[in-house]
């Protein structure tokens, strides 16, 4: 691949709707591979504009830019925006804009600088390969550098109950820059059109006794309609690891509509997560009159550092005035870091404001997260190969938390590595049994915790192990999985009752019980000392002979008889 | 179909030796390098996959400034068209690409070349040259086609592709650069 130099203008804009009433054409491609990006020119995809009363604009388009080496291309000349919105008569959304995104294909570093979607229903691998898990793979990812506006989309995927929302899942860091955003307000459920109900698991509803919606839930419950009326939607989804979209108001009468829910964005980053923008998965309002809220999403992000000073909001949109409408939900925000926070943003999951009643507020965490790192394995290290172990191991694990919480710990084997087989989870919250501090009283961060198998395992087999720790002062939910190691159930063989004795005639009798755990035989080997380095001892006369060599059995004690003309080296200078 | 060509260029290399060495035979089998380099000096349409065929190996493609090159729009070709260089593809005029369409499949256009250069002035342009518009009070066409809504005094609505619309007009072409 070589080198694609752009001064010039690449474009390939949707047209616009006729005089009157047409639909504009959504905007095109651009897909550019090459070694190096270079040039001030343009990159246009823009979305057509609707025709005069009442025609539809169209969305963007796509840029993509895969480069392995070099861009000095400005990114901010790619532009995929949409047709300039129009009002129409039945459809109540603005079209959005398009994507343009550059990837470095070598470093697998993603700067988005004006407009991007993650969409739940694809991915990405680490190879740029398409996937359709909704995980997007990449190394750092880049939402603006501070001087323009640059906006990511998350856009959802699945089916009610549980339409979840994409994932970053980076290797690196994620920016968020000054005056960009991560904008999931209004991406959730749909709201009710008129007098119909919302949509989603926990929606508002249309009240036709007072003609109004209510809210939808989500982190909180929706806000109820007036006196008599419907309720506002529940609140669902999981509180310290929450994936799902928020649910939409119910519709209004007269032509009014609720409030759309608000999005969901999952990033987990090994590296930081830098705030200096806006996160924003906000609820709609509705737009005037008599719908319900829609209820806000979700924000869950976990990284080894958070820092700035941007807003995360997930607040649940307004209900629509007069009619006694309610507001929608709180969303839900869950942020954990490992290492450290200095973010010093705002976090809000707010209730929004009804004519009638607003919505309840949501869920709102940023906690360290607890870690717990396996050590060894019967006291071997579980870094390497896989490690050999009794059929009762010992497990030791450090469980640590940057907030100096003391955790709980849990070790959970398996014979497989999905942790479907024989699965058992040995939770020191529950029992203090096989833990070293013998009850559930919590370490403190940093110690070394030890479990010991209480039920012997099965014998010659492959397990696999991980383990996760909580903190009840802290986040007071059980951390990711650590890595997962693996170890065979195959004890080492033991030499017993070791003595040796020599007579006067050099003679060296050695007398030894030899004994395994899971075997029911084993070999002994005999070396000798020749003055210099260790030999292995045969039968042949002068340098030892074996009367019972071999296989002695579990716990059979046997004996050995050499004879070594080095005399005073008998306790040191032989070895089984 | 129209060519005009102010530098054709030819490199004819053949390679072919056999030599032995204790016995083993080392075969250097025979290459050959045939590219043409083109310059587009006034209007000219390649406009389906017959016509790419017919330049042979292109080596460089330069369309001189205030001067059009048409790609795509004739015979559909399915999975679109390709135009691969081995040299320098250089755009100092226009290149108009148009969408491979037939019913509901579409395909853009490919410029494969080592290195490409749109300089000031240059362009590339796919614009409104994607899937039809819906005539009057039909749909458009298309994946992320608009839909004509007879009830709300026919209107149409905005196609959607990279971002969210809601009926199809016009959706411009795909196409790609490699280098």
């Amino acid at each position: 691949m070589g080198t694609i130099t752009i001064d010039g203008i690449v474009t390939s804009n949707g047209a616009n709707g006729s005089t009157y009433r047409g639909g504009g054409g959504s905007g095109g491609g651009v897909n550019i591979v090459c070694a190096t990006i270079a040039g001030g020119g343009t990159i246009t995809a823009t979305g057509g504009t609707g025709g005069n009363d009442g025609g539809s604009s169209a969305g963007g388009g796509r840029i993509s830019v895969k480069y392995s080496s070099t861009n000095t291309f400005d990114m901010t000349k790619a532009t995929a925006t949409s047709g300039t919105a129009k009002y129409g008569f039945t459809n109540y959304r603005t079209p959005m804009s398009g994507t343009a995104i550059f990837i470095n294909t070598t470093t697998d570093d993603a700067f988005v600088y004006k407009t991007f979607s993650l969409e739940a229903a694809t991915g990405t691998d680490l190879n740029q390969a398409d996937t359709s898990d909704g995980v997007f793979f990449f190394h750092n990812f880049t939402l603006g550098d501070g001087s323009n506006v640059a906006t990511l989309y998350p856009l959802p995927a699945g089916s009610s109950p549980t339409s979840f929302g994409p994932t970053l899942n980076l290797t690196g860091n994620l920016m968020v820059a000054a005056n960009s955003t991560i904008a999931g307000n209004g991406l959730g459920y749909n709201a009710g059109l008129t007098t119909a109900n919302g949509y989603g698991p926990g929606n508002g509803v249309y009240d036709a006794v007072n003609g109004a919606g209510s809210g939808g839930g989500h982190g909180g419950a929706g806000g109820n309609t007036a006196a008599g009326g419907g309720n506002g939607g529940d609140a669902y989804d999981s509180a310290t690891n929450p994936t799902l979209i928020g649910s939409g108001g119910g519709g209004g009468s007269g032509g009014w509509w609720g409030g759309d829910g608000g999005g969901a964005i999952t990033t987990v980053s090994a590296g930081q997560v830098n705030i200096a923008g806006t996160i924003n998965m906000g609820g709609n309002n509705s737009p005037l009159y008599r719908g319900g809220g829609g209820a806000g999403g979700t924000v869950n992000i976990s990284a080894n550092t958070i820092i700035g000073a941007g807003s995360v909001s997930a607040n649940g949109g307004t209900g629509g005035n007069d009619g006694g409408s309610g507001g929608g939900g709180g969303g839900r925000i869950a942020m954990y870091y490992i290492t450290s926070s200095s973010y010093s943003g705002t976090r809000t999951v707010a209730g929004g404001s009804g004519s009638a009643n607003a919505g309840a507020t949501g869920t709102n965490y940023l906690y360290a997260e607890a870690v717990s790192t396996p050590v060894s394995v019967d006291g071997v290290a579980v870094a390497g190969s896989p490690t050999a172990s009794g059929t009762s191991p010992a497990f030791i694990v450090t469980p640590t938390e940057a907030a100096s919480n003391p955790m709980n710990v849990k070790i959970q084997i398996a014979t497989d590595s999905g942790f479907t087989a024989n699965v058992q989870t040995f939770d020191q919250s529950s029992s203090g049994t096989g833990w070293t501090n013998a009850n559930t009283t919590p370490y403190a961060t940093g110690t070394s915790a030890t479990y010991t198998v209480q039920s012997p395992l099965t014998a010659k087999t492959t397990y696999f192990w991980r383990t996760s720790a909580k903190a009840p002062a802290g986040m007071n939910d059980w951390g990711d999985w650590s890595t997962t190691y693996s170890f065979l159930t195959n004890a080492k063989p033991q030499i017993t009752s070791f003595t040796a004795s020599q007579d006067s005639a050099g003679l060296v009798n050695i007398s030894y019980t030899l004994s395994d755990e899971d075997d029911s035989s084993a070999t002994v080997s005999f070396q000798y000392w020749d003055g210099a380095q260790y030999q292995e001892a045969t039968t042949t006369t002068g340098e030892g002979s074996k009367t019972s060599g071999a296989s002695p059995g579990t716990d059979q004690t046997g004996t050995w008889t050499g004879k070594t003309d080095y005399n005073t080296q008998y306790s040191t200078g032989m070895k089984i | 179909m129209k060519h005009f060509f102010t530098n054709h260029h030819r490199l004819f290399v053949i390679l072919l030796a056999i030599f032995l060495v204790g016995g083993l035979m080392i075969k250097i089998t025979s290459q050959s390098v045939l590219a043409t380099d083109y310059t587009i000096s006034s209007p000219t349409t390649w406009d389906n996959a017959d016509d790419i065929s017919a330049l042979g190996e292109i080596g460089n493609l330069t369309i001189n400034n205030g001067v059009t090159l048409t790609v795509g729009g004739g015979t559909y070709d399915s999975g679109g068209l390709t135009i691969t260089g081995t040299g320098t593809l250089t755009v100092n005029g226009t290149i108009t690409v148009n969408g491979e369409i037939s019913g509901s499949d579409g395909y853009g256009i490919t410029f494969n070349f080592a290195t490409v250069t749109i300089n000031a002035g240059g362009t590339i342009n796919g614009d409104g040259k994607g899937f039809a518009g819906g005539a009057v009070a039909t749909d458009g066409i298309g994946p992320g086609k608009g839909i004509y809504s007879s009830s709300s005094g026919g209107i149409g609505s905005g196609a959607g592709y990279g971002g969210r619309g809601n009926t199809l007009q016009l959706l411009a072409v795909l196409f790609m650069v490699r280098a």
